[in-house]
């Protein structure tokens, strides 16, 4: 059991939540130094507040719809498959991609989605290599000092 | 709407007297004599006249505009026209800009590049072993022939496989320590075994303890080697465990890292455990995990929170006497209770036992003989099982217990709840010391690591510094 992520239904909140605040952080920063750029002296705060007012919300709303979209596709594969494994990420990827792409037509749905799936598959592959190489840590040594259980035997 | 148009209207008419109040046309052809006086300056009357608001075009675009017929006159004619820009008279590859031939060019380039390389990355793949890797390949030589070249590709992809498969060490516990008196090993699982998590909108996720985990623990680990061998990850497992087992009753906690990933299943393979497999029990809910090596498991049904649940409780005795009887091989013992709700067979098994050893008591008792051997040897009793019997102070001697009519099991347990409530009450009244200690044990250290990581990176800022300093005394000399 995650402890840190809510169970299923729960948990597609939480990341539509996060994701379109990342977009919306992200989007301020983004649009904030472009609105400040593109405008001319003497109007540059005022372009970067118009231009973070214009476009971070909505960029936080695009980054909102896929991650709740790919969490909903995420629960509805574990639920369907029963399992808890990288491939779960990855077949939600596909379909996020191709459900996001799917108004360009057939062939933008079926690119979108294989990029998709790539893009997760690369994200879970540099997961499970990160957690390999921190499972090097959790190597069991002969204790120095007697645990407690023998002090209060003896 | 309509209070506004006749409130519009007067001024419009006495502004302009000539055009009529209606504005669009149709309504205008019924008076026949007003076009032709207007024949000479068309605009002004035929136009719709802008001030009564704008005349609705849905007739013209019902009627005109969107006829089919129409349009396509309108996209042929065009054709016949067309200078140099007409289709067939150049190829369609003269139509594509210079700059997307080029991004093709280096697109297919990259392409060609990638696959040159995956091919040349295979073939280094079944390169000759170097020395390390000779010493685990001793089935492959070196050599150029073709499928030993391939022999030692799929080696080395195996290799990186099961890197990222296998547990990550070979040997997950240290070698056994002969001080350590405790010959078997017992595994146990943590979720739905020992714990049980549950998630409620008020409350977020929160751990429930089993009924008697503490007493299966404490005791157990009087004769048991307790590893918690879960398949929960370490970073999740971790707090829960120092939270559910303060004084480590728990000798090894083991975490997802100590599992074997196979076929898209998480494994708890006994085989890199490091201990005799005659001598381990694993615990567990799930027949998966332990499928390597069903015969040393116990499955469990998963607790799910019933607060009222014995069932963990009721193995001690089972698992008790295992390490009273010294078996040589639990498997065995562990087969004969296949399919069967051990805690119960146990009772029943036992029962059986006891009344026996009443028979025999009995007849002994009858008999007058001293046949304390003899009922030691009945039993199955080996002179270095009596030795482990060797009396504490405060307990009755083996002998003077079998008089008694006690079985070796009661013994056992005699000692065994003794040696019990002396642990916890050394716990209740040292415990939160232990505790304390261990708490401050680990602030120094923590501290220690900090500091030493402090000055690590302090010194990556300041390299010149210490370079500095013994070239100043030169300096001054």
């Amino acid at each position: 059991m995650d402890h840190t992520r809510d169970p299923c239904p729960w948990v597609i909140l939480n990341d539509f939540g996060g994701a379109f605040a990342m977009g919306a952080i992200g989007g301020t920063i983004w649009h904030g130094i472009k609105g400040f750029r593109n405008s001319p002296m003497g109007e540059r705060r005022i372009g970067a507040i118009t231009a973070i007012k214009a476009r971070a919300p909505v960029l936080g709303g695009n980054f909102g719809v896929w991650g709740g979209l790919f969490s909903t596709f995420d629960c509805a594969v574990k639920g369907i498959r029963k399992k808890e494994d990288p491939y779960n990420a990855i077949i939600a990827g596909f379909f996020t991609g191709g459900a996001l792409a799917v108004r360009g037509g057939y062939k933008a749905a079926r690119n979108g989605a294989i990029g998709c799936a790539v893009l997760l598959a690369v994200i879970e592959g540099v997961g499970i290599g990160f957690q390999r190489m921190l499972a090097g840590s959790t190597k069991l040594e002969a204790p120095p000092p007697p645990p407690d259980a023998e002090k209060a035997f003896a | 709407m309509a209070d506004d148009r006749s409130q519009k209207v007067p001024p419009s008419t006495s502004s302009n007297p000539q055009s009529t109040p209606k504005a669009p046309q149709p309504a205008q052809s019924p008076k026949g004599v007003e076009p032709e006086t207007s024949a000479p300056k068309p605009d002004l009357n035929s136009l719709p006249d802008l001030t009564q608001g704008i005349p609705s075009t849905l007739e013209y675009e019902t009627s005109g505009a969107t006829d089919k017929s129409a349009l396509a006159a309108i996209e042929e004619t065009p054709e016949p026209q067309a200078g140099g820009r007409g289709r067939g008279e150049l190829p369609a590859s003269a139509y594509v800009s210079s700059r997307d031939k080029q991004r093709a060019k280096i697109a297919n380039r990259l392409y060609l590049l990638s696959f040159g390389l995956g091919i040349v990355f295979l073939g280094y793949l079944g390169r000759d072993w170097d020395e390390e890797e000779a010493k685990v390949h001793t089935d492959i030589p070196n050599g150029w022939s073709l499928s030993l070249w391939w022999k030692r590709m799929t080696a080395r992809f195996g290799d990186v496989k099961s890197y990222y498969s296998e547990p990550a060490f070979d040997k997950l516990l240290p070698d056994p320590d002969p001080m350590f008196e405790r010959p078997y090993t017992l595994c146990i699982s943590l979720e739905d075994l020992l714990v049980h998590s549950e998630w409620t909108r008020e409350h977020g996720w929160r751990v429930a303890k089993r009924p008697g985990v503490d007493y299966f623990l404490h005791y157990l680990s009087q004769y048991y080697e307790l590893v918690l061998f879960t398949s929960v990850p370490y970073a999740i497992g971790e707090p829960i465990v120092r939270k559910l087992d303060p004084f480590r009753f728990i000798m090894w906690p083991l975490f997802r890292e100590a599992t074997k990933y196979k076929d898209g299943e998480i494994v708890k393979d006994l085989s890199y455990l490091n201990r005799d497999l005659s001598k381990v029990i694993i615990i567990d809910t799930k027949a998966e995990h332990v499928r390597n090596q069903p015969e040393n498991a116990i499955i469990l049904k998963k607790w799910t929170g019933d607060p009222k649940d014995k069932e963990l409780v009721a193995l001690v005795p089972f698992l008790e006497y295992i390490h009273t009887m010294q078996y040589k091989d639990v498997r065995e013992v562990l087969k004969s209770f296949e399919g069967k709700h051990i805690p119960t067979e146990f009772a029943r098994r036992e029962a059986i036992a006891r009344a026996e050893f009443q028979k025999r008591y009995e007849s002994e008792k009858r008999k007058r003989k001293s046949g304390i051997g003899a009922l030691g040897n009945m039993l199955g009793l080996k002179p270095s099982n009596m030795s482990l019997m060797v009396p504490v102070d405060g307990e009755i001697s083996p002998s003077e217990a079998f008089a008694q009519g006690k079985m070796l099991q009661d013994i056992a347990r005699e000692r065994g709840q003794r040696n019990y409530e002396m642990m916890e009450q050394q716990i209740r009244e040292n415990g939160e010391k232990w505790l304390k200690e261990e708490q401050m044990a680990t602030e120094k250290m923590q501290a220690e690591a900090m500091s030493s990581m402090k000055s690590s990176f302090t010194n990556w800022f300041l390299p010149t510094k210490q370079s500095e300093n013994p070239t100043e005394p030169k300096k001054e000399a």
